[in-house]
């Protein structure tokens, strides 16, 4: 008698809750679109529609905003690019990085009866046959380097003593350096014969040339 | 026992088959209109929940590339204030401040009378020559000059001064006495160590015409170009 309850009440709760499932989708099914009315849909519709356009008016303008935006980052970094690439160019000329290229060397020994006209007048020589950076020992040429006398047989350049040898490293087309000084009548012809100075002469395919150790002065 | 429970599952099937026919039986009463709309709603449903996806996506993708613009403008003005500077120490800025302008010219006068003495007249010791032009800008750095210009043209690193017969040249550019040259820099000091110095008492000495004025300098940005063909960025040397 007790198996035949258990039975029948497992029976009826597995009724229950299948017709409880089937009520519940019903009512689901009722409040789908399938049980609208026809113009109540048209005026669900009709809003949805309205809601759309101002949406695809709002993406249009944002696109469009993107897209601008988009222009003016790549213009942005482009710019960027641009004036680091000048600062970079200026800041090799101007020394504050060291350089790198082919060249010559002139190396001048101790014993030379050397004066510091004389320096002054080779590194003028070379930038007028187209030395593009300049270094006396290592000592970088700015605008602002003097070559100065300090005693009878030193010589400064800015506040630094001139050691010997001294070599002088010029970037630029080796051969049109090397014959700027060599020429008849040139540079090293008039120091062989007036004064018994015999610098040597170097072309080389790469020379380093290190940066100023003081930076330049900004004006005003 | 059976016969409660068979009853029972009839029953089930009985309801649930009544409830399915009760919603075919909606399907077929609506129309194909019917149909179509509720078609064009989910497809509306779609296109709106996807257009907010977008609107989304983008409002984000905006806000950033806000920041990206907002944070280029910041380096760009910091880069453009540097690249001042550094235009500034390479001579590309006209300068004006306290300083000292030097005036040579040909010994005209001392040329005129020696030159009656045919025999020993040497005109070139009446000229002023490229050298004491280079010679004075030399002494002029090592005085402290900051900014240099002969005849306005502003001396760079790379500047050279050299002679064409007696023209003389600066920068490549021809140029005739009087040569004016004007140093941005203390005045005082300038020129007392200029007076000091081998180049001005050497002129004075065999009487050419020297001007030393102090006061204001106005000295203009070099024009020319800078040669940097062979010049490749090098490695910086840690000492």
């Amino acid at each position: 008698m007790n198996k035949s309850i258990i039975s029948f009440t497992i029976v009826l709760l597995v009724l229950g809750i299948f017709i409880s499932m089937q009520f519940k989708t019903q009512q689901q099914l009722i409040n789908s679109l399938a049980y609208q009315d026809a113009r109540d849909l048209i005026t669900l519709y009709n809003t949805m529609k309205e809601k759309q356009d101002d949406l695809s008016i709002t993406v249009q303008e944002l696109r469009q905003r993107k897209s601008t935006i988009e222009y003016e980052t790549a213009r942005g970094i482009e710019r960027i690019d641009n004036t680091e690439q000048e600062i970079e160019q200026l800041q090799m000329l101007n020394g504050e990085l060291p350089v790198n290229g082919p060249g010559i060397t002139v190396t001048i020994t101790g014993d030379a009866p050397l004066l510091h006209y004389d320096l002054v007048d080779l590194v003028n020589e070379l930038w007028a046959t187209g030395a593009e950076a300049i270094a006396i020992n290592d000592h970088r040429i700015t605008v602002n380097t003097y070559i100065q006398p300090y005693s009878s047989d030193e010589i400064f350049v800015n506040d630094e003593k001139l050691l010997f040898p001294c070599i002088i490293k010029a970037i630029g087309d080796p051969h049109t350096l090397e014959k700027g000084l060599t020429f008849t009548g040139g540079l090293v012809e008039n120091w062989s014969i007036l004064y018994g100075i015999y610098p040597s002469i170097t072309p080389r395919d790469n020379i380093a040339i290190p940066a100023v150790k003081n930076r330049g002065v900004a004006l005003e | 026992m059976f016969n409660i429970t068979i009853v029972c599952t009839i029953l089930g099937l009985l309801l649930s088959w009544q409830y399915k026919s009760t919603r075919a039986e909606a399907d077929s009463s609506s129309s194909i209109l019917h149909e179509n709309i509720i078609e064009m709603i989910q497809q509306l449903e779609t296109d709106i929940h996807d257009t907010e996806e977008e609107i989304g996506t983008i409002r984000n993708q905006l806000s950033q590339y806000q920041e990206v613009e907002d944070q280029d403008a910041g380096t760009l003005k910091f880069l453009q204030d540097y690249l001042h500077l550094q235009r500034s120490i390479n001579s590309l800025t006209t300068v004006v401040g306290p300083g000292i302008t030097i005036t040579l010219d040909d010994n005209v006068q001392g040329a005129a009378s020696a030159s009656t003495d045919f025999a020993s007249f040497r005109p070139e010791d009446y000229i002023i020559h490229d050298k004491t032009v280079l010679y004075l800008v030399n002494e002029l750095k090592a005085a402290g000059a900051k900014a240099i210009a002969i005849n306005n043209q502003r001396l760079v690193s790379s500047s050279d001064i050299r002679c064409v017969g007696t023209v003389i040249l600066v920068n490549t550019t021809p140029m005739a006495p009087p040569y004016q040259i004007k140093a941005l820099g203390d005045p005082e000091e300038i020129k007392e160590k200029l007076l000091l110095g081998d180049e001005i008492p050497y002129l004075k000495a065999r009487n050419f015409p020297v001007k030393i004025e102090v006061g204001e300098v106005e000295i203009p940005e070099y024009k020319g170009n800078f040669r940097q063909s062979h010049l490749e960025r090098g490695e910086q040397i840690h000492e």
